[in-house]
């Protein structure tokens, strides 16, 4: 039996312990007290066992978030020779004017 | 014939499968149909998490280990309506896979081919004529084509690496996800189990006084029965009965239903005052069970929509689990030849447009 199989059995089996003082009409007030203490206690134990689960898992949660942040930004989406080809062809261009200007003036 | 060859060599060894797009697609609408519902999931969620905080906080209030006149964590400022962190960072996971997948799709739509192709074309012609440099006639359609090529494989190599290395972190995401999702579950059937038992209680502690009420009074005589002016104990028998029929499958309840209301030969004589505490009583007892009532239905709605919601992330996780297969799979081999034809007759194109404009100039 896994462990979360073996709380949700011991968690049933205290349950129906608790509503069989609770639902009977022979019980005292005293009784049904503490009956009544007893569920809160074991409602309140499991719960407070689910909250550190998710807590646990929210930090785990954390650092995947982190890792798979990084692999977004390791990807280069536009080529990353784009932009530097697009300045080459700028200068170029304004080489190609220069030079057209020098030769007028030279001739 | 050298050339052709040459070009087409090349361009058959940077060429290869294309990024799975439908695989892709398919993916993505589930996730974000995941992400759509997720809203409200984590509203409920949040509740979920304030409550059991709650309760962490009267436990340790009432523990009295030791003095501490301030509070032990940062409360939360319900006027701001802050988030609980853990339910902040699942919002944050979501919103990181999202990213991811936009960036996946951003590789698949290869918006930046037709970009190189228009930079190299760019380029080509300011080279052309720069000092003394003439290039080869028309050799434009040749480079883009070249150009282009690379750039797709490029990306689908981008596209490849991003899926290995993400895919299992947002495995991994979905499955602390999923445990999210049944825990929230699990303390909603925690606080459910412990109203509900308090709600049968105080109904077997509410029928065990109005016992013990009629009890201390004789039958009812017929003729005021038939006059109508008062019930009768079977009526308010049936009422009773009629009342606790909602809770009569507990344990402990189920063996004692229904609960019998008897009179005593020897009590005194029934009157307007107990004929008003009765009815008030079952009144009351009745408003009782409708909360029990209403308790089991809502649980029962919050086991569908998690039911539906746990589904939506199974199908995202089996799509991503398909896409990462599709990835890897040889394409099919009609597909891949098809395009390396396509590619065979490009480039015999742009190299017949060269040679027609060299034999032109000469």
């Amino acid at each position: 039996m896994s462990n979360i199989q073996q709380i949700k059995s011991t968690y049933d089996d205290s349950l129906m312990k608790i509503q069989e003082v609770l639902y009977s009409q022979e019980a005292t007030t005293e009784q049904k007290d503490i009956a009544k203490q007893s569920l809160k206690d074991l409602t309140t134990t499991l719960l407070l066992h689910n909250l550190n689960t998710i807590e646990g898992r929210t930090a785990i949660l954390s650092s995947l978030i982190v890792e798979l942040q990084e692999v977004i930004d390791s990807v280069q989406v536009e080529n990353p020779l784009t932009g530097v080809m697009e300045q080459l062809t700028g200068v170029i261009t304004k080489a190609k004017g220069l030079f057209k200007d020098e030769k007028k003036q030279a001739t | 014939m050298k050339q052709y060859f040459c070009i087409l060599t090349l361009l058959i060894c940077v060429s290869c499968a294309g990024i799975p797009t439908d695989a892709l697609n398919s993916y993505n609408k589930s996730f974000q149909s995941f992400n759509q519902a997720s809203d409200e999931f984590l509203i409920q969620f949040d509740q979920t998490i304030n409550l059991i905080e709650k309760r962490r906080t009267d436990e340790l209030s009432k523990q009295k280990i030791h003095f501490q006149p301030y509070p032990s964590s940062i409360p939360r400022d319900s006027e701001q309506n802050t988030v609980d962190p853990n339910v902040a960072v699942m919002k944050k996971t979501l919103k990181v896979i999202s990213n991811y997948n936009s960036t996946l799709i951003a590789l698949s739509e290869g918006k930046s081919v037709e970009a190189v192709g228009n930079t190299a074309k760019g380029l080509i012609t300011a080279l052309d004529g720069l000092a003394g440099i003439t290039l080869p006639l028309n050799v434009t359609g040749l480079v883009v084509t070249i150009g282009q090529e690379l750039e797709r494989a490029r990306l689908h190599q981008e596209f490849r690496t991003a899926l290995d290395k993400g895919s299992p972190i947002i495995l991994q995401m979905f499955k602390i996800i999923e445990g999210n999702i049944d825990t929230h579950y699990n303390s909603n059937v925690l606080f459910t189990n412990e109203a509900r038992t308090l709600i049968v209680t105080e109904a077997i502690d509410s029928v065990t006084s109005l016992q013990k009420l009629v009890e201390n009074y004789k039958e009812l005589d017929k003729i005021l029965i038939d006059q109508n002016k008062f019930k009768g104990i079977p009526k308010w028998q049936k009422e009773l009965d009629r009342i606790l029929f909602a809770i009569s499958k507990e344990n402990f309840i189920r063996d004692k239903y229904p609960y019998l209301l008897t009179t005593n030969p020897s009590g005194n004589t029934w009157d307007s005052v107990v004929e008003t505490n009765v009815a008030n009583s079952l009144n009351d007892l009745e408003q009782l069970i409708k909360k029990y009532t209403a308790d089991i239905v809502r649980m029962n709605a919050l086991a569908n929509t998690l039911s539906n919601y746990k589904k939506m992330l199974g199908l995202t996780n089996s799509t991503l689990i398909t896409l990462v297969k599709a990835e890897k799979a040889p394409e099919n081999i009609l597909i891949q030849a098809q395009h390396i034809l396509d590619l065979a007759f490009k480039v015999k194109l742009h190299l017949a447009e060269i040679r027609s404009a060299e034999a032109a100039s000469n």
